[in-house]
């Protein structure tokens, strides 16, 4: 396992860590972010990838809430002095639903009391159809690693530190193949669901979350 | 951190378990019962009931008498009855005016509790993921060294992924979690200074002197020291990376495999002038399945700044190819990825 974790520890985000290694329904392996159209419509897409090398039984964790976080955002300065400013946030929870068949997402605004801004949708697990509600279509379950890496070239431009040139560069194999993962895939109207187009900043998380009342804990009994 | 509570819905019981209680024991012995309610819920009272047609009394409870963490429940969760009602279990038993004394009659314990929501939750980061490779590449640790430097990635997946920059700003003047920080930006600093020395290869004269200007350290014109001998200060693209998320504008369009990772940033960089539209970028930037981000990473980083065409974007959808390109060999995936919802292919399986 070890050997694995170093082979691929050139590939994008996978095994990045002790924690994420240990826990792969924890560990994201990719997010994307683009833009396509559909009727001279702009339409956001999000794709968020987790589990590394998922097999036929690998399945979201029901403890952890996987999270999109999106952000509008500007950016300020040229040069050197280039930085990114952010402001109002939009977040998507998701959760495994009781039955664990089935993903439920939760989009909503930031900081901002709006009940009619909250949508909810829920698609069940490998479903291609996914599920379609209020501008925003989701799709959860197993689909084929996207992403393409020669960890064998990458790992030697990482250990050529300082030591030796590298041999040769030529080498054509994606370790990823054959690889599979874990995604949760959304296409959204800005305009009806992040209030207009403009620029965003997209990160994502997963999450443990814990719902604890405001009391003193008094521990175990006896 | 104020938490408000609530009740779950009225798909959860309030009243769960009844359990029948000793009969006649004296008050000194020890009643315990094992309970099993669900997780994270509240004991929040236990109720004591006299059986056939004896008056019935509800001991109070010592409000909350218990949180149930998940963790507590191996084996169920036992409650002292008498330690928590106290005289209250046994003045159910009339006439006895000695309490010491008394024994309990037959009665049965009714054990309330109430799964609990805050309207707040409590939570832990366990990953985050902005930009690829940042973790795995730029704070990467080095090996076999004589001072080995911290693998920061476990903090590094645990913080916010917005304002990261501003948060280390904030650690000038100390504070928690600051030493923390300012190790992932050291980390960062080192990483990208490794990778924009990769190339000292190229020319095996620059490899002997690695610390002169231009010996392959390509981003250090940026910061250069007066006597132009050494690179000094933050390397241009760390605070860049430090706030670890996708750009991505959706006044622009892409295709599932634009090359647009990163062009946003880059063209503010770069100073690039602005189009007709205004913005200086030109794609939708953000991240596509089919951008080959490694070749895009390993030739900005190693090549740095001024290694295009004169004019030429740093590195952007229309550019020249920079010279050289750097890259792994893997441009693309074995297959094209579908132009439609929901754009990745069916599962493939190792196993």
């Amino acid at each position: 396992m070890w050997t694995l974790a170093l082979q691929l520890a050139g590939a994008s985000d996978h095994f990045d860590g002790r924690a994420s290694t240990r826990d792969p329904a924890r560990d994201l392996t990719d997010v994307y972010a683009w833009v396509g159209e559909e009727a001279g419509q702009s339409r956001l897409a999000l794709v968020m990838n987790l589990h590394p090398y998922a097999g036929r039984r690998s399945r979201f964790s029901e403890d952890i809430t996987y999270r999109l976080e999106l952000r509008r955002a500007s950016v300020e300065g040229t040069g050197p002095d280039t930085h990114v400013e952010t402001g109002e946030a939009f977040r998507i929870d998701c959760h495994l639903t009781e039955s664990r068949d089935a993903m439920r997402c939760r989009l909503e605004p930031r900081g901002a009391h709006c009940p009619s801004c909250v949508r909810v949708l829920t698609a069940r697990i490998d479903d291609p159809a996914g599920a379609t509600a209020d501008g925003i279509r989701m799709y959860a379950g197993l689909r084929r690693d996207p992403f393409f890496v020669n960890t064998l070239v990458v790992s030697r431009e990482r250990g050529r530190q300082g030591d030796k040139p590298p041999k040769r560069l030529d080498v054509t194999d994606n370790a990823l193949v054959r690889a599979s993962v874990l995604s949760l895939v959304f296409e959204l109207d800005p305009s009806e669901v992040l209030g207009g187009d403009g620029m965003f900043a997209v990160a994502g998380r997963s999450v443990w979350q814990a719902y604890l009342p405001d009391t003193p804990r008094l521990g175990r009994l006896e | 951190m104020l938490l408000l509570l609530l009740a779950c819905g009225p798909k959860h019981p309030a009243v769960v378990h009844t359990f029948p209680g000793a009969d006649g024991r004296s008050c000194a012995s020890q009643r315990v019962v094992t309970v099993d309610p669900d997780p994270w819920s509240a004991v929040t009272s236990i109720a004591v009931r006299l059986q056939a047609d004896t008056p019935a009394a509800v001991g109070p409870p010592r409000s909350p008498l218990a949180i149930v963490h998940p963790d507590d429940l191996s084996g169920g969760l036992r409650i002292d009855l008498d330690g928590e009602l106290g005289p209250a279990a046994c003045t159910l038993v009339p006439g006895d005016p000695n309490a010491e004394q008394r024994t309990c009659g037959p009665y049965t314990f009714s054990i309330h509790y109430t799964p609990l929501c805050s309207t707040v939750p409590m939570e832990e980061g366990l990953e985050r993921m902005g930009r690829p490779e940042t973790a795995n590449f730029v704070l990467a640790q080095k090996f076999g060294t004589r001072m080995p430097e911290p693998d920061v990635r476990n903090t590094w997946n645990t913080l916010e992924a917005f304002d990261l920059t501003g948060r280390i700003a904030a650690c000038a003047s100390g504070g928690p979690g600051c030493a923390e920080l300012l190790a992932i930006q050291a980390q960062m600093d080192r990483g990208l200074a490794r990778l924009d020395a990769l190339d000292r290869f190229d020319d095996p004269k620059k490899a002997r002197n690695l610390t002169s200007e231009g010996a392959g350290l390509d981003w250090c014109p940026w910061s250069v020291t007066p006597d132009g001998l050494r690179c000094e200060g933050p390397h241009p693209l760390r605070d860049l990376l430090t706030d670890d998320f996708l750009l991505v504008d959706t006044r622009k369009r892409c295709t599932v495999d634009t090359g647009s990772f990163l062009e946003i940033e880059l063209a503010h960089l770069q100073e690039r002038a602005p189009g007709p539209d205004g913005l200086r970028h030109q794609t939708c930037g953000g991240r596509t399945p089919g951008d080959d981000v490694i070749d895009r990473l390993l030739t900005l980083t190693i090549n740095g700044p001024d290694r295009v065409p004169p004019g030429a974007p740093l590195y952007g959808p229309s550019d020249a190819a920079p010279d050289p390109h750097r890259g792994d060999g893997v441009d693309a995936p074995p297959e094209p990825f579908p132009s439609e919802f929901p754009w990745l292919r069916e599962p493939r399986y190792a196993d």
